[in-house]
């Protein structure tokens, strides 16, 4: 999409990636390398989310959920069916692809809370399913799965996930800076007009389910071999919540800013381990806030100062 | 030969109230027709069925003798029916430039570069082309209608339905409209308007249908329409207590 | 299955329906006012059963009086949340109405649960019962509170729905619910109707949490999966039906306890007790949105 203020913000970005590469090498603690570590997987999964949500206007909540499945996908594939991690994966993407094809077939028809709902209602569904067949889950003890790679070592899980999450990244940017980017925003600003105008919104609406599904659930296919459990709880109410935060917080209009949100909120979330329970609570009040007096997320509003200059959303 | 657009028996209900009543009409190409009647008469309604946004209980609807009856309105949009809406429906978060290129490239052997060209040469001729980089949301109520027409314009249908176009437009705008209807009808454009602007549809409009409670009353001449006692009727009515429009 | 087991599995599932029927019936009054969905219900539900637990059980109170309590507290924090939330929609200080009206109760709901979970902590509290005991009826056993509760519940809504029928609030919510513009022509204060509608919908699922608590235990995550048969109910009534929530919430109940007795596999079937409601709300969403009692929605 068109922008004047875009090579200011390609700087920023870029220094913070190079940031992000150097760090492990400028000899951080191996504590908040793993932090970090879950702070992509949680970035690629709010920037998923925000393109649905933000790009395309769809309501979901059932992003954890999905992505939990292409855990439990690559997981059981791999320990019950003896796929190699390459192709255990892949497939975990390929499953909640479909998945998130169902779900946007079955769900065209609905808009804003209705679809709200209706993706709450699945997610909740699949936990009560994952945690009640025991047999073939192990319920809420946990799926056990085999681990990314022979070493203890955290660094290459840390440039993994940092890779995995420049590709997600750049492969939403170009499907979104595309015209379907455009077909997306026609959709999520008047689904009437669009097709009026030639939009196949019926496609869009489908593909945009699918597309984000496809990332989250491969996302959720390393985490499992990452933390090697996989749990019903990653698929609960109060996860969706934690994701949401994220994006909010970061600014789920654009994909980069939910990804820095993401990182943003896990290094904090560790960082206020001392204060507990009390965490969430302030991350709760801090989506209040934002969405009521800063709505484009603290990264929205920041590079905005930045820049100095009227950007859009 | 057969009219470009033809209507047999049209039935259009919502639970119990009947829209569009057996509505048959045939328009020729290039025809400029205007479409009147009361509130509540079936106008939109029938412009939302040629559209493809209601699909009619009874009836068919064939273009260039193609039936289209149950069609999606993209797939409409593609066989070159387009249509603007009574409450203006532009997309406001992204630029009105922007606005012009999602039915621009909805054709995937356009380029990107090919379909801004043509959308600023239409914005320049409707005299948006200084306001293509601005959000839509910015444009005043005038100027939207007439984004909308921009829109319209992009897809180079052969067929356009308006719905409303002058509601609340300053006269300088309405001039502009009235100038680019007659621009596209000139062309070939076969064009439906529905209005209560009785001086507009006169002044556009070759002929002229009028609708009442679903029903076709009325079809032909301009003046051969306002002179019909149906349709003075509906519109006055006689010993009932209804009001004018 | 004995047809004496099968009836009081009728009954457990009518008693639940009611306070079922309570919960639905606040997110109805909230809806049809406020025409947003408040994901945050089942928090203010869990609110009103943290209230009475404190209320009666530390703080002594008479149950009752704890209910109403419950109530009352719950009514002037519905109020604060309108005013505080909800009511920058209407003052065009929101830019992207649906969305935010979904997330910020979404985020309000995440809020109060951790608010609730740092004080109290994740375990389960059991307050004073509002009345202890089983009634016999011939061979038929029904446990005293879930009766006494149900009781006091079935006298709320019909306060509700005496308040709504009769007097000039209820007059007034119902012109909000549907028509606000005109309503505020006509001298109706929109935007206090507003508040006392989302007051009046968080007292009444406040009402519920602080009558369940005794029986099913009160504890901070309590309302995540009661919202959504609250939202079922609501949906399978036709949103903005009363009769059809109240007829919504007796079915709900029934297939929950009937599904549990009839379903071959019992550990299973009760595993996924809560599911049934969530794939009735799907399969209703999905196949007749406008539910059993409402409109079908047109187009453009």
């Amino acid at each position: 999409m068109i922008g004047s203020d875009i090579p200011r913000r390609a700087a920023v970005g870029v220094a913070i990636l190079v940031l992000l590469l150097a760090i492990p090498v400028l000899g951080l603690d191996e504590y908040w390398i793993y932090i970090l570590t879950i702070g992509f997987y949680y970035a690629i999964l709010a920037s998923s989310w925000s393109l649905l949500v933000g790009y395309v206007g769809r309501i979901s909540f059932a992003h954890v959920a999905i992505s939990g499945l292409g855990a439990y996908t690559s997981a059981a594939a791999n320990s019950a069916l003896g796929l190699p991690l390459l192709v255990s994966i892949p497939l975990a993407g390929v499953v909640t692809g479909l998945v998130g094809l169902a779900i946007g077939r079955l769900c065209l028809r609905l808009h804003g809370a209705y679809l709200g709902l209706t993706t709450i209602a699945f997610s909740e569904i699949v936990r009560i399913a994952f945690t009640a067949e025991y047999e073939f889950t192990r319920g809420s003890l946990g799926l056990p799965a085999v681990s990314l790679f022979e070493t203890t070592d955290r660094i290459p899980y840390y440039y993994s996930f940092l890779a995995l999450l420049a590709a997600c990244l750049l492969i939403m940017w170009l499907v979104l800076r595309s015209r379907i980017g455009l077909f997306f925003a026609a959709v999520r600003e008047d689904e009437d007009a669009a097709a009026s105008l030639g939009v196949k919104v019926v496609r869009w609406k489908i593909f945009a389910f699918t597309f984000s599904s496809i990332i989250a659930g491969i996302a959720g296919g390393f985490y499992a071999h990452f933390v090697q459990l996989v749990t019903p709880s990653m698929m609960s109410i109060q996860e969706m919540g934690f994701v949401l935060s994220m994006a909010v917080v970061g600014g789920f209009h654009n994909i980069f800013y939910a990804a820095l949100g993401g990182i943003f909120l896990e290094i904090l979330l560790e960082g206020m381990r001392e204060i507990g329970e009390w965490r969430m609570t302030i991350f709760a009040t801090a989506v209040i806030l934002i969405l009521r007096y800063a709505p484009n997320g603290l990264f929205g509003m920041l590079l905005k100062r930045i820049s100095g200059r009227r950007s859009r959303p | 030969m057969t009219a470009q657009l033809v209507t047999q028996g049209i039935v259009k209900r919502f639970g119990g109230l009947t829209a569009l009543d057996h509505v048959s009409i045939e328009i020729e190409t290039g025809e400029l027709l205007g479409l009147i009647g009361p509130n509540g008469s079936g106008k939109t309604t029938f412009l939302n069925v040629l559209s493809g946004f209601y699909r009619p209980e009874q009836g068919d609807v064939r273009f260039e003798g193609q039936s289209v009856v149950g069609r999606e309105p993209s797939a409409l949009a593609a066989a070159g029916i387009a249509r603007s809406f009574q409450v203006t429906k532009i997309f406001r978060r992204i630029s009105v430039l922007e606005n012009l290129l999602v039915p621009g490239l909805t054709d995937w052997s356009v380029t990107p570069r090919q379909a801004a060209e043509k959308a600023l040469k239409i914005l320049d001729g409707l005299e948006l082309g200084r306001l293509a980089a601005e959000p839509a949301a910015n444009l005043s109520g005038g100027q939207a209608k007439l984004l909308e027409f921009g829109r319209i314009m992009m897809l180079e249908p052969k067929l356009v339905l308006l719905d409303e176009p002058f509601g609340g437009v300053h006269p300088t705008l309405k001039h502009l409209m009235h100038d680019t209807i007659r621009d596209w009808n000139a062309r070939g454009t076969t064009i439906i308007l529905i209005s209560h602007d009785m001086g507009s549809i006169f002044d556009l409009c070759r002929r002229i249908a009028a609708l009442q409670n679903g029903k076709v009353i009325a079809h032909g001449l301009p003046d051969a329409v306002r002179n019909d006692p149906a349709v003075l009727q509906a519109y006055l009515g006689t010993g009932s207590t209804r009001a004018a429009v | 299955m004995s047809g004496m087991a099968l009836f009081e599995q009728v009954i457990n599932g009518l008693i639940i329906g009611v306070f079922y029927a309570l919960v639905a019936l606040g997110l109805s009054v909230i809806f049809g006012v406020l025409k947003i969905v408040n994901f945050a219900h089942g928090e203010l539900y869990m609110l009103g059963g943290f209230v009475y637990y404190v209320f009666a059980s530390e703080l002594g109170l008479p149950p009752v009086a704890a209910v109403l309590v419950a109530c009352a507290v719950l009514f002037l924090i519905g109020m604060a949340v309108e005013h505080l939330l909800i009511d920058p929609i209407y003052r065009g200080k929101v830019e992207r109405v649906d969305e935010y009206a979904i997330m910020i109760t979404f985020g309000l709901a995440i809020l109060l649960q951790n608010i609730m979970l740092s004080i109290f902590g994740p375990w389960t509290k059991r307050p004073e019962a509002i009345f202890r005991g089983r009634i016999e009826i011939g061979e038929l056993i029904v446990s005293g509170d879930r009766l006494a509760a149900a009781g006091v519940a079935v006298v709320l809504m019909g306060l509700l729905l005496y308040v709504l029928r009769y007097t000039w609030t209820g007059k007034a919510v119902r012109a909000v619910s549907q028509d606000r513009e005109t309503a505020s022509v006509v001298g109706v204060n929109a935007k206090l109707t507003g508040m006392l509608a989302f007051g009046m919908g968080s007292a009444l699922a406040g009402a519920a949490g602080a009558l369940i608590g005794p029986v099913f235990l009160v504890y901070p995550t309590m309302g995540v999966i009661p919202v959504i048969k609250a939202y079922v109910i609501v949906v399978l009534g036709g949103l903005g039906s009363i009769p059809g929530a109240i007829l919504g919430a007796m079915i709900l109940g029934l297939v929950e306890n009937l599904a549990t007795v009839l379903i071959p596999d019992t550990t299973r079937a009760l595993a996924y007790k809560d599911a049934y409601g969530l794939v009735l709300l799907i399969l209703v969403l999905v196949f007749r949105p406008q539910g059993l009692f409402g409109e079908k929605v047109r187009r453009s």
